[in-house]
């Protein structure tokens, strides 16, 4: 009867207050008491908080305890003290706390939702959910959906993601419940501290490392633009490329084997400006997930990373806008609903970078000639764009589409009167080159238990060279026209339509599946045409791909004491009449066998079957992409990793050491050859293999004014290639043994930010000339031949530099302005890029290096509103 | 395209600062180093030096110590080439013969190096027709089309184009009459087609490879006017060369385009000598000179 009483109530208060967090469960107590009964401590408990207990005598258990708590979360708490003796608690309205037993009923109920942001509406990724009494913990999937089976109870959940408030609901289950939660910020709560109230002994390693919008606008920038790309090199384990460039080479990997992501699907060309800037604009990013090894099976197809993007869902709640203005780009954002049922959202953002219209403002002072026919530009573009409708909670479709251009131009044109003649000329050449996206991603809840996400993409990388040429000669008496043009389009275009399920088999156990079409369309053309020989060469060459798979991975955990995530992932790729099969396992195992400590292993198998075939060693946008075919195997790669996390309530210790062996890889022999063909019989390429090795750190802090990262990177790295180095082991270009990397964020109030990182590590390697010899060539004069020894034979010094922004914040009634400044390299140091051999003024040979990056400050304004 | 990649390079280039750095390199042990051509009833020239440090000033090093073998497809021994000078061996008594295969056995740094190549056979030249034209529109060309006599239908030949031109400069009262060998300039597939031709204009390297038959009808053309300076004569210089020396000079001026390029490593040189580094290579070559 009593027990029939409480359950009504607290059913009733259920419905009042499912989705509200309390606060009353978060004040912190701390507490010290021996040998007393439970109804004594609780008194303690009561005296010491401002709640009120109402149990009856017969729940209470006979005899003494001892408990210690400092500083610690009442529900934290709480449910440490009752679930040993099989009690549980709800809350009440006011300041009451309801103790009554656990169920004893088998039958379970899902509670599932979505986690939101509470300003803009937009769904989280990542945020733990987890029930009180720790016996069930998840995560938010892509979608911020979250679902968890639990016993028919009364329930506390807690939902927690870095630098929001954790919230807490309670709920009592007697059916499947929906509850959606939204997170506030911090700092709209005027607290300026990150919350990381998280029960360490909880919390499992989570797949992947997550870099949320809020760490990323935090980084230092370069030229004023914020880099996801920067923060992930700043990662243990990740290797930035050369200097300012966003390459970032993990675990041993090059920079083409990462699986980069947005929403989805695939993005062939990640950069901007030659590899300076990555294509992703920061104001439409929401989450960034980087995977370094045991990947979970949905992902396939690259053989060392996954670096997971996603862009943001458009504000729910009103229309807002951001306006940015950079040092060499600008951006304008804006986002909201649709409707006055806001069930549909909109993104809108456009970047455009100035130094074009700099530039010609400067070259167009009248410099007292007629005739200034000489104009070059660089300028790149990008539009992100999506709209998203959610038919129900249970249902959303959303459409998300990306466009970015780098573009350089060279013009000749000019006009020359000369009696009786005019002459005039135009000659151009373009160079353009990026990527195009479109994706269309249905996400459905079928059941409690099962949800699916079905979607259909478009992703295309292209590079072209347009040149132009038309000449006249005019007269009163005769014309004279003559005119060429050419193009040289290179082209890789992949068609993906997936299916993805989750189902959720038990409380602790879930099963995904999926199955993956995708056609690539590889092409390359020539045209030339020719107005004095009348002359017009048209060549074109298409090579098609089709890569079938179908993954299934089951993830458990055990008494949240051993979490097992595995999976296998198979693909068929076929090009050019040439099959090629892959069964890829994964493993990635978890075990605590500590509160606070976890053990971890992870196995993943996997295979490339497109190739970036460079013929440079920076990533230039004349890199080509080949498809696997009879002469070019897929790469394979197996990796096997292992440590241990260390989580305290503020700080985080991770230590791994990983193993990666690498097959199958690709070298262009013959170097410098630039028109990479797609038929790939007409390339030279060499065959090898890679394999690293290493130790990783990190140590985190995630709460409080000062918090940040220190990661620190012991590895080895080696390639072999036939007819590369004499056939021998050779260190890969981006062998750095120490790589240490330190961000720190500093938040005093709402008003100011700093941020500094400091990045330092081995200088990567470079292969000179060490020998010269003279001989005659065709025209029977001298020539010095360089001659190589081995590849990647020296170092470049050691790499080190510091980055800081400050950031302004100013609040006003109507929009929120945000000025910030800071500098690149600030002690400017020199960091060479390359190292070239050359003559000194003394006529001697000499070795010059040449650094890109001195201090370069920065100052970049953004008004929100 | 090349230009295009260049842009790019030099333009990333044009933001760096530069630094000259000491690197420590290694020391290797010289190594020989054979160059020279086997011109057909001409005496052998050739020249050994040596492999040196790239941080070494000294010029280049030349082997004066060695001698060389020169034996026929039989082996049987023609001439002992010695007492070299500036590292220079020439040939006393035997001229080499076109269609002919010779071994040079090379001593010098206290090693053995061999050679193993075969002299082309002969080739005509004839003068068809000169003109001029405006090439990009702007600049006077001087043309000349010619016809190449000889060409082996079935088999590979390979050739090399040069044209080299007397030019005067005027040093006060003092005029000089000096030669300079130009780019060649052709908008004639067969001279452009094989594109590891491209890589130096001043030796255009070709095969027979799409000409389908002998003789053939060609045309080049020069600048009439480069630095300043007017052309008052032109030579024009069609040689047949081996395949080694088409590979080897095709090796040698895509290295020699990429050498400075620090983001590559350029290919290494496919020199027909075993042993040591360079080549000899066998050429025939016929000459037509063009006052202007």
């Amino acid at each position: 009867m009593f027990r029939a009483i409480f359950c009504i109530l607290i059913v009733f208060n259920c419905y009042l207050n499912a989705a509200a967090q309390s606060p009353l469960l978060e004040q912190r107590i701390s507490l010290q008491v021996k040998q007393k009964s439970l109804s004594e401590i609780l008194s303690q408990i009561e005296s010491l908080s401002q709640v009120k207990f109402n149990y009856t005598d017969k729940v209470m258990p006979k005899g003494l305890y001892s408990v210690k708590f400092k500083n610690e979360a009442l529900s934290i708490v709480l449910t440490q003290i009752l679930q040993k003796h099989a009690l549980t608690y709800a809350l009440m309205y006011g300041q009451s706390i309801v103790i009554l037993p656990l169920s004893k009923s088998d039958k379970r109920y899902t509670v599932s939702g979505y986690v939101t942001d509470d300003n803009t509406g937009e769904k989280l990724i990542g945020v733990t959910v987890l029930s009180r009494n720790g016996q069930q913990s998840t995560l938010s999937n892509q979608d911020g959906f979250y679902t968890l089976s639990l016993p028919a109870d009364s329930v506390h959940l807690s939902f927690n993601l870095s630098a929001y408030k954790t919230q807490y609901a309670s709920v009592f289950l007697t059916q499947n419940t929906a509850l959606n939660i939204a997170l506030k910020d911090d700092y709209t709560e005027y607290k300026y501290t990150y919350s990381y109230q998280l029960e360490p002994q909880s919390k499992l390693k989570t797949e992947g490392y997550h870099l949320s919008a809020k760490t990323l606008k935090q980084l230092p920038v370069l030229f004023g633009e914020s880099d996801l790309m920067k923060g992930i090199q700043l990662l243990a384990g990740v290797n930035a490329g050369s200097d300012g460039t966003i390459g970032a080479n993990v675990r041993g990997g090059s920079a083409d084997q990462n699986l980069i992501l947005l929403d989805d699907v695939p993005l062939y060309n990640p950069s901007h400006i030659y590899g300076f800037f990555s294509v992703f604009n920061s104001d439409v990013v929401k989450d960034v997930k980087l995977i370094k090894g045991g990947m979970n099976a949905r992902y396939a197809g690259r053989l060392s990373s996954v670096i997971d993007v996603r862009s943001i869902d458009g504000n729910k709640k009103a229309i807002k806008a951001q306006l940015s203005l950079g040092l060499i780009a600008s951006k304008l954002t804006i986002d909201g609903p649709i409707g006055k049922q806001k069930k549909t959202t909109f993104v809108a953002s456009a970047r455009r970078s100035y130094i074009d219209i700099l530039r010609k403002g400067l070259s167009e002072i009248p410099t007292g000639t007629d005739i200034n026919p000489f104009k070059s530009g660089y300028y790149f573009y990008d539009i992100n764009a999506k709209i998203k409708h959610d038919f129900s909670h249970k249902h959303q479709l959303s459409l998300s589409y990306y466009l970015g251009q780098d573009i350089v131009f060279v013009k000749n044109n000019f006009t020359i009167k000369n009696d009786p003649f005019t002459i005039r000329q135009k000659d151009r050449q373009d160079v353009h080159w990026g990527n195009q996206l479109i994706a269309l991603r249905d996400h459905h809840v079928i059941n409690s238990r099962l949800s699916g996400l079905f979607s259909v993409a478009n992703t295309t990388y292209r590079f072209g060279n347009q040149t132009s040429f038309d000449y006249s000669k005019t007269s009163d008496t005769s014309v004279i026209k003559i005119g060429s043009a050419s193009y040289n389009n290179t082209y890789v275009n992949s068609l993906i339509s997936q299916y993805h399920l989750e189902y959720a088999l038990s409380p602790n156990s879930k099963l995904t599946s999926g199955i993956n079409y995708t056609n690539h369309w590889f092409r390359n053309s020539n045209n030339y045409q020719d107005s004095i020989n009348l002359k017009t060469i048209s060549q074109s060459k298409n090579v098609f791909a089709h890569e079938f798979s179908a993954y299934m991975a089951f993830n458990t955990v055990v008494r949240q004491k051993l979490f097992v995530d595995a999976g296998c992932v198979a693909i068929q790729f076929f090009s050019e009449q040439q099959p090629y099969n892959s069964l890829q396992p994964r493993l990635n195992v978890q075990y605590k066998p500590f509160r606070k400590m976890t053990l971890h292993t992870a196995y993943q198998s996997t295979a490339q079957f497109l190739h970036m075939v460079s013929s440079n060693s920076i990533g230039l946008p004349i890199d080509v992409w080949l498809p696997s075919n009879k002469s070019l195997a897929p790469e394979t790669s197996r990796q096997i990793s292992g440590g241990f996390m260390l989580q305290f309530p503020k700080y985080s210790i991770s230590i791994d050491a990983f193993n990666k062996r690498m097959n199958h890889l690709i070298e262009l022999v013959s170097v410098g050859k630039q028109a990479i063909d797609i038929s790939n019989e007409a390339n030279q390429f060499s065959i090898g293999s890679g394999l690293a090795y290493g130790y990783e750190c990190m140590i985190e802090k995630k709460a409080g004014k000062l918090n940040g990262w220190m990661s620190y990177t012991l590895s080895w790295n080696h390639r072999q290639f036939e007819g590369i180095n004499q056939g021998q082991v050779f260190p890969y270009r981006y062998d750095r043994r120490h790589n240490l990397a330190c961000l720190l964020n500093y938040v005093p109030n709402k008003k100011i930010e700093a941020s500094a990182a400091w990045a330092m590590s081995s200088g990567a390697r470079f292969t000179i000339p060490e020998q010269v010899y003279t001989v005659q060539n065709g025209n029977q004069q001298w020539e010095q031949i360089y001659l190589y020894s081995d590849r990647n034979n020296y170092q470049f010094p050691l790499y080190h530099r510091l980055d800081l922004t400050v950031t302004f914040k100013q609040y006003h009634a109507k929009y929120t302005s945000l000025l910030s400044i800071g500098a690149y390299n600030i002690y400017n140091q020199f960091n060479p890029f390359y190292i070239q051999s050359s003559i000194n003024a003394q006529g001697n040979n000499m070795f010059e290096a040449v650094s890109l990056f001195p201090c370069i400050p920065s100052v970049f304004y953004k008004i929100q509103f | 395209m090349r230009n295009i990649y260049l842009y790019i390079v030099l333009s990333v280039l044009a933001f760096g600062c530069k630094r000259e750095i000491v690197i420590n390199v290694k020391n290797y042990e010289p190594q020989m180093v054979v160059s020279g051509q086997i011109v057909p009833d001409s005496f052998l020239r050739l020249r050994i030096g040596s492999t040196q440090s790239i941080t070494d000033n000294s010029g280049p090093l030349w082997v004066n110590s060695g001698f060389i073998e020169v034996y026929d497809k039989d082996t049987n021994l023609l001439e002992v080439l010695s007492n070299g000078q500036s590292g220079f061996y020439q040939s006393l008594t035997y001229k080499p013969q076109a269609n002919r295969r010779y071994l040079f056995k090379l001593y010098g740094l206290n090693r053995t190096a061999w050679v193993d190549e075969t002299v082309p056979d002969d080739l005509n030249l004839k003068l068809i027709d000169t003109s001029s034209l405006l090439y990009n529109s702007s600049k006077k060309h001087f043309k000349i089309q010619f016809e190449l006599g000889q060409i082996p239908v079935n088999q590979a030949a390979y050739y090399s184009i040069q044209l080299q031109r007397t030019y005067q400069k005027i040093n006060g009262s003092d005029t000089q009459y000096l030669k300079q060998y130009v780019d060649v300039y052709s908008s004639d597939l067969i001279l452009t087609e094989d594109a590891r031709t491209a890589f130096n204009k001043k030796d255009l390297l070709l095969t027979n490879r799409i000409i389908k038959s002998s003789p053939q009808l060609l045309s080049v053309h020069a600048p009439v006017i480069l630095d300043g300076q007017v052309t008052t004569a032109l030579d024009l210089t069609v040689k047949r060369i081996s395949l080694s020396a088409f590979d080897y000079y095709s090796s040698m001026y895509q290295h020699l385009f990429y050498q400075n390029n620090p983001f590559l490593q350029p290919n290494a040189l496919n020199g027909n000598a075993v042993g040591a580094y360079g080549a000899l290579l066998g050429v025939n070559s016929r000459q037509i000179h063009i006052e202007l």
